[in-house]
């Protein structure tokens, strides 16, 4: 606004349900940077104030850096006040809180109630019941539901807009009847996100009797989901129930110069956003996406964004965790564990991991479980997100089949692997990416900083996801081929700045690393044979591509696509022991 | 400071006071006051929702439209009503009317038809607990203060109850042949150091107890246990894990006396952990203390609160820890160093560690973030 103060620093606080993290961004050479970084454990309980782990947090950033933003042994009032004073904006982002219980009431199965379960998908919610046409023919039973599900959150959707669908008009009377019919305390706060035509009829029957939120209509013509509007109305609400269950958070969330939002809520703004910002790729002109995943120790979010649309899934690791006694889902953990693990081990390390995510692993045999682990949450996201989202190119089995640029992942099982090449062989097995990709760790959790300080000032996230605050893990080639393994499917000639060109062939079934020295940049000339497909505009296309420096250089993944492991438990954890090699171990 | 010392803490000590909250999921009324002595089973709150939802045709009894029934209602929303009473009225040269064909709650008049609640659903809540009433919470329930032993544990299938403590030191070689079931009585919470097959939980569902508390459980029922009517409550980890002697002689120490069993999940907001309370006898006329001043952590305000263990605590050398991971998991023992540097494990992470000195006198290094403290 004309006369503002112009943004000079920013703290992002990220408070975790294990970690609380500070992060404080300030303008160095006329460009935003990260100048410090602290962790601390979250303080939760009974009688503890999150925002003595944010306080904690910021502590360690000062030792780190020198920056004084608070007095060094100040209590939680101290600590609010220097916040409130020396600093510009702060950012608080969570995922702290329990996800609300929601029902969603709505149409069809394929339709309105299949869009509701998407948008609960995407946020902090609990999906506790679904209620759909079939429902209507008996009210008490859906009434009778309700009361034992006491849900948080009613989202009411359905009907085109104009369609003027009747349903609509028994699904608000039976969320008022529902309101009557509990105490004030107990009832739920209902979202009506159908047919526009009924704004004004929500609004004068609900209104009375609950709180009412109105979004625009989730699915305006069917088949187009559009759900942004509403999210933005949901995540402040969200952030205001976990304010009143944890006072404190509350309070630094209300300092005056503060703003706040859910982690998946801010992911899907700064994906969206970049999605925005390139929606074809450099050098092939294809359509590109953006992807990002944070493995949580209590949830699993993965977002993609493409063309200025973004999905969002959240899935709780305990979800997994209820079917581990399946022997599928073990046995699929088997499957990707480069250690010959058996059967009853991995189940009993998950049942414990359960407990108290953020153990480290001690053995080999351990951290192969975890990693397995993080492949396969990966692989059961994106399938959720294909899912929940038709328009994302994903094929069961094959992982993503467009272009996806940058992806960007956290989460301490990949940011506090052992060995770069550990975190880069999770992510290709876990998304098995196509075409030309980069590959960068948030391995301070800023993505969700961006998402949410865009909105007040947007040169900061792209200032700072230029610097190097994020890691770049490396740039990937996938190659995909119909020729038998072993055999030659692309030659890349490197040019390096030095001079010392030379010249590579991948076989097929293999994965390979080109290491680039830091600071330099290469040029690849890529020719592919026998109609391998590099993302350069079709099969056989090959080009020019140069590529900055990164942690591991440039990988290419002639692993073939779906990834196809041997069936023997030595045989495959010697592969995956072969293949990790490959990337510097 | 070293932050990375803070870790999870589990209650396991004799003797200590204890505060938990016990209230209704929606507001009712509260039946108890303060210094009130409660037992398990004693109701301290209880809520009133309709049972049911009915529909009248006020449209067809009236011969109305049913766009003009609101008009003839001659009673107001939420008005409690009973069989006979005027529900609706039209004046004229023969006055039509619908009366209440039984009892309810006039709830909405929507489309021609009104919405009747009807019957009541009592929601209780038992105190689940032995202890005194320290406080209210207004509309919803209590805070119940005891006195006595408490045992937190790792993992809970959900479920609460009470009963008799059956706990004695030699349970572990018993187990094994199967004689100790013999001696085992319905409503009695067993402790066992473990429960590995399925024939033993069945057989002890069989017996109808009251509750379990395990050190150990076989991964493979994890699922079958959540299907448990009864509470289990795993002290140490799952897997087959040697029993802790300390914990398990801590709970002989109370064979024979009554115990709650809580085997809810483990909550970060509030604190709250699976656990056995064990109380000490509850005497009338002992006055009820404000003791909310103790759910403050001694790491948040140290100055001006009385210390008092948190769900988070920094580790201490001397201090009882619990291990969960690797080798010695679930097995417990002595912090006796915290050493500085970084250690690199076979996994290939370097961390900060923890020495630990077992019962056998074994001294283990371990990552420190892989601890629990047992206080």
């Amino acid at each position: 606004m004309p006369g503002e103060k112009p943004l000079s620093n920013y703290l992002g606080l990220d408070i975790g349900k294990i970690n609380t993290r500070a992060a404080f961004f300030g303008v160095s050479e006329r460009k935003f940077r990260l100048q410090g970084y602290g962790i601390a454990p979250t303080s939760l309980g009974s009688g503890m104030h999150p925002a003595s782990g944010a306080g904690r947090a910021v502590q360690v950033l000062q030792e780190k850096t020198g920056i004084v933003l608070v007095k060094p042994s100040g209590g939680i009032a101290s600590t609010m006040d220097s916040m409130r004073q020396n600093i510009d904006q702060v950012g608080l982002v969570t995922s702290v809180g329990p996800r609300l219980k929601t029902a969603v009431f709505g149409l069809s199965a394929q339709g309105s109630l299949n869009v509701g379960r998407v948008l609960a998908e995407s946020l902090p919610l609990c999906l506790s019941g679904l209620f759909g046409l079939a429902d209507l023919g008996d009210e008490s039973g859906v009434i009778d539901a309700l009361i034992t599900i006491q849900p948080d959150l009613l989202i009411i959707t359905g009907g085109e807009d104009g369609s003027a669908e009747a349903h609509i008009i028994r699904w608000v009377e039976l969320a008022r009847t529902l309101c009557l019919l509990l105490p004030a305390p107990s009832r739920p706060m209902v979202l009506y996100a159908g047919d526009s035509a009924y704004h004004e009829m929500v609004h004068r029957r609900l209104e009375p009797v609950c709180q009412v939120l109105i979004a625009p209509n989730l699915q305006p013509e069917y088949g187009e989901m559009d759900l942004v509007p509403a999210q933005a109305v949901l995540d402040p609400e969200i952030l205001k129930r976990w304010w009143k269950q944890m006072p404190g958070l509350g309070d630094l969330a209300t300092l005056p110069n503060s703003k706040a939002a859910t982690v998946p809520f801010a992911l899907g703004r700064i994906v969206r956003y970049l999605s925005q910002a390139k929606a074809t790729h450099p050098v092939t002109a294809l359509k590109s996406g953006v992807l990002a995943v944070d493995l949580g120790g209590h949830s699993t979010m993965l977002l993609a964004g493409m063309d200025g649309r973004a999905g969002t899934v959240v899935q709780p690791c305990w979800e997994g965790f209820s079917t581990s006694q399946d022997e599928a889902l073990i046995s699929e953990v088997q499957k990707w564990t480069a250690q010959p693990v058996p059967l009853p081990a991995i189940q009993k390390y998950l049942s414990n991991y359960v407990v108290r995510p953020d153990v480290i692993p001690e053995s080999l045999d351990d951290l192969a479980i975890l990693q397995a682990w993080a492949r396969v949450r990966m692989q059961q996201s994106l399938k959720r997100l294909a899912m929940n989202y038709n328009w994302l190119p994903y094929q069961p089995g094959q992982g993503l089949t467009a272009h996806f640029e940058p992806i960007i992942a956290s989460g301490s099982v990949l940011t506090q692997a052992p060995t770069p090449g550990q975190a880069m062989l999770m992510l290709l097995d876990g998304l098995q990416p196509r075409n030309v990709t980069t590959i960068v760790l948030d391995t301070y959790h800023l993505l969700p900083q961006m998402g949410l300080v865009g909105e007040i000032a947007p040169i900061l996230p792209v200032h700072v996801l230029e610097s190097d605050a994020f890691t770049n893990l490396g740039t990937v080639i996938v190659a995909v081929s119909d020729v038998p393994a072993g055999e030659t499917l692309l030659t890349a000639n490197v040019k390096m700045e030095t001079g010392k060109d030379y010249a590579v062939s991948i076989p097929q079934g293999t994965l390979r690393r080109l290491v680039v020295p830091k600071g330099v940049s290469v040029v690849l000339e890529l020719e592919p044979r026998h109609h391998t497909d590099i993302g350069f505009g079709g099969p056989g296309l090959g080009g020019r591509l140069k590529v900055p420096s990164g942690v591991l250089g440039v990988v290419i993944d002639a692993r073939g696509r779906p990834l196809r492991l041997p069936s023997d438990a030595e045989t495959r954890a010697a592969q995956l022991t072969r293949w990790l090699w490959n990337l510097g171990g | 400071m070293d932050e990375k010392m803070m870790v999870d803490v589990l209650r396991r000590a004799r003797d200590v006071e204890i505060s938990r909250e016990c209230k209704l999921s929606l507001p009712g009324e509260v039946l108890v006051k303060i210094g009130d002595v409660l037992n398990p089973e004693d109701v301290v709150a209880q809520a009133v929702i309709p049972s049911g939802l009915r529909s009248l045709n006020l449209a067809r009894g009236l011969g109305v439209d049913p766009s003009e029934v609101t008009s003839f209602l001659v009673q107001d929303a939420d008005a409690c009503l009973e069989q006979g009473d005027i529900l609706a009225q039209v004046e004229g040269a023969i006055t039509r009317l619908v009366r209440m064909p039984f009892d309810g709650r006039l709830i909405a008049c929507q489309d021609g038809k009104a919405q009747i609640a009807t019957g009541n659903l009592v929601i209780r809540k038992q105190a689940g607990l032995i202890g005194k009433v320290e406080d209210i919470i207004p509309d919803y329930g209590v805070v119940i203060r005891v006195r006595g032993y408490l045992v937190q544990g790792i993992w809970g299938n959900g479920r609460v109850n009470c009963g008799v403590l059956h706990s004695s030191l030699d349970l572990s070689e018993r187990v094994k042949d199967g004689a100790v079931l013999d001696e085992i009585e319905k409503g009695q919470v067993v402790v066992l150091p473990s429960c590995l097959n399925l024939e033993l939980l069945e057989r002890l569902e069989q017996k109808e107890v009251a509750g379990l508390i395990l050190g150990s459980l076989s991964p493979d029922l994890i699922r079958r246990v959540q299907a448990a009517p009864m509470p289990v409550l795993v002290l140490q980890g799952f897997g087959d894990l040697p029993a802790d002697p300390d914990t398990f002689e801590l709970l002989s120490l109370s064979n024979g006396k009554l115990c709650c069993l809580n085997a809810g999940s483990t909550d970060e907001l509030t604190g709250q952990r699976p656990e056995v309370i064990i109380p000490n006898e509850v005497a009338q006329d002992e006055p009820a203390q404000d003791v909310s001043a103790q759910e403050v952590s001694a790491q948040d305000e140290p100055a001006q609160e009385p210390t008092r263990i948190g769900f988070r605590e920094k580790l201490r050398v001397g201090q009882k820890v619990q291990i969960h991971s690797g080798l010695y998991l679930g097995r417990t023992g002595t912090l006796v160093d915290l050493p500085s540097t970084p250690k690199t494990f076979e996994s290939g992470i370097s961390c900060l560690t923890a020495q630990v000195q077992l019962g056998d006198e074994e001294t283990v290094t371990v990552p420190r973030q892989n601890l629990f403290m047992i206080a």
